[in-house]
């Protein structure tokens, strides 16, 4: 009577294992990989309705980020401009530019342009831009060098673990409070200090001067 | 038969990272959200859309025929002179006195608010920071109407320093800072009064620079009716 399985059955078993051990290392690996906000968030760059172009106004033209973003010093939420602010010098320069009608239109209707959201927060965590601004944290530390962006993208994660990071650790993020909206600035290396270096040096003097003090370990600092 | 699995396994991870991309990567869609919860709540966030309201806007305007305290119906002008000449402490215009309008009764003032002008150096630095960062763009970093966006045709931008400005009450130059002028937009909306104010002293300062007159920059005087 023949033999049912042939040889090569007897190392099935075994081959099994194999591969569900790979499989066993590859599921959580791409779990990590992917099912993280530095992969959903990071890059998230929606179409708006008129291709507005940080690179040309803030970057090329060196508008001030507050020329536009007006109330970000005083208020919690950093304010998207009004149709006035753009009409400013649209009523004459690319005045007939059809990329521009819905601005037209707002301008003319009093119906705002429905802009996009880029960075969010959860609703049950209330971010302060005034705070962090006038604390001498520089948009580009959330924001990324968007004076680089001819369409903005998201470049941080905004996780809480993300802000967490820097609240442990402010002394990297705080700089002069005039080169806050200064997206290009670093700090200055004294004889052979890395940029990082002088950074946490000059952070650390600012943090004391100024009592920072980032809410660690009191959930209420952010979670009303 | 291992061959073949991982043969499989191999193309399935190819397959999944040509799907799924590398992270950073450039994308429109919005990220799927595995567990939301309460980060989308009924509630109205400034300058958000709003399911609530018929407007579809979260932010309210005011009802029609909301009049501010102390105007009348046009917005500008007085309904009573009581309040004239009393200095406001307020954000944005809220009582049509000297600080917030620029005007003594019928004329403009001349003088920046006591209460800022005792603020001297501090004031000017002010003036300064709020002035680079709203006027410069097409007056200039000095004032002389020849900022970055001149380039781009915005043709009929005045130099601060001309003479006709220089003999202009501060009133004046408050009240276009905050109205606008001709091509010039309301800056109103977007500078707050004390801040405005801060600007009139900056400018005041650029134009004495202009003239040569460096140390009459630290001058202040008290505010007065000009006709």
């Amino acid at each position: 009577m023949p033999q049912i399985f042939p040889r090569g059955a007897n190392f099935v078993p075994l081959k099994i294992i194999l591969v569900l051990a790979f499989l066993g290392m590859a599921a959580p690996a791409a779990i990590w990989y992917y099912w993280r906000p530095e992969y959903t968030k990071i890059g998230y760059q929606p179409a708006q309705p008129i291709p507005f172009s940080h690179k040309v106004h803030a970057g090329q033209l060196g508008l001030d980020c507050r020329y536009c973003h007006s109330f970000v010093e005083t208020a919690a939420h950093s304010n998207i401009p009004a149709a006035q602010v753009c009409m400013n010098c649209h009523s004459q320069v690319q005045k007939d530019n059809p990329k521009l009608a819905p601005l037209r239109e707002a301008w003319a209707t009093g119906k705002p342009v429905e802009w996009v959201q880029i960075h969010k927060t959860p609703d049950h965590a209330y971010f302060n831009h005034s705070v962090h601004i006038n604390r001498g944290v520089s948009c580009v530390s959330c924001h990324g060098r968007v004076d680089q962006m001819d369409v903005v993208a998201q470049d941080q994660s905004l996780s809480m673990d993300w802000c967490l990071t820097c609240h442990r650790a402010p002394e990297n993020a705080l700089r002069p409070l005039d080169k806050v909206t200064d997206l290009g600035w670093h700090a200055t290396p004294k004889g052979k200090e890395s940029i990082e270096q002088a950074q946490e040096n000059l952070g650390k003097e600012l943090q004391k001067q100024r009592g920072v003090n980032p809410p660690v370990s009191n959930c209420a600092g952010c979670h009303r | 038969m291992l061959k073949i699995s991982f043969g499989a396994l191999t193309i399935a991870a190819v397959l999944g990272l040509g799907f799924a991309g590398f992270r950073g990567a450039k994308t429109e869609l919005t990220h799927v959200e595995w567990f939301n919860d309460m980060s989308h709540q009924p509630k109205e966030q400034p300058q958000h859309h709003s399911t609530f309201f018929n407007d579809g806007r979260s932010a309210r305007q005011p009802v029609a025929g909301t009049v501010p305290i102390g105007f009348n119906l046009e917005g500008r002008y007085f309904q009573t002179e009581g309040n004239n000449l009393v200095d406001g402490h307020g954000g944005f215009a809220n009582q049509p006195d000297y600080f917030n309008t620029g005007r003594m009764g019928d004329v403009y003032g001349d003088g920046i608010p006591a209460f800022l002008a005792e603020r001297g150096a501090d004031l000017l630095a002010r003036g300064q920071q709020r002035f680079d960062i709203n006027c410069a763009i097409c007056h200039g970093k000095a004032g002389q109407g020849n900022g970055p966006i001149k380039a781009f045709g915005l043709m009929t931008i005045r130099a601060l320093t001309d003479e006709g400005l220089r003999a202009q009450p501060d009133g004046q130059i408050f009240n276009t800072i905050t109205h606008g002028k001709s091509t010039m937009g309301a800056y109103g909306p977007v500078i707050t009064v004390e801040d405005r104010w801060a600007i009139v002293a900056y400018v005041r300062a650029l134009q004495k620079v202009a003239e040569g007159k460096l140390a009459a920059v630290a001058e202040t005087k008290p505010a007065e009716a000009k006709k």
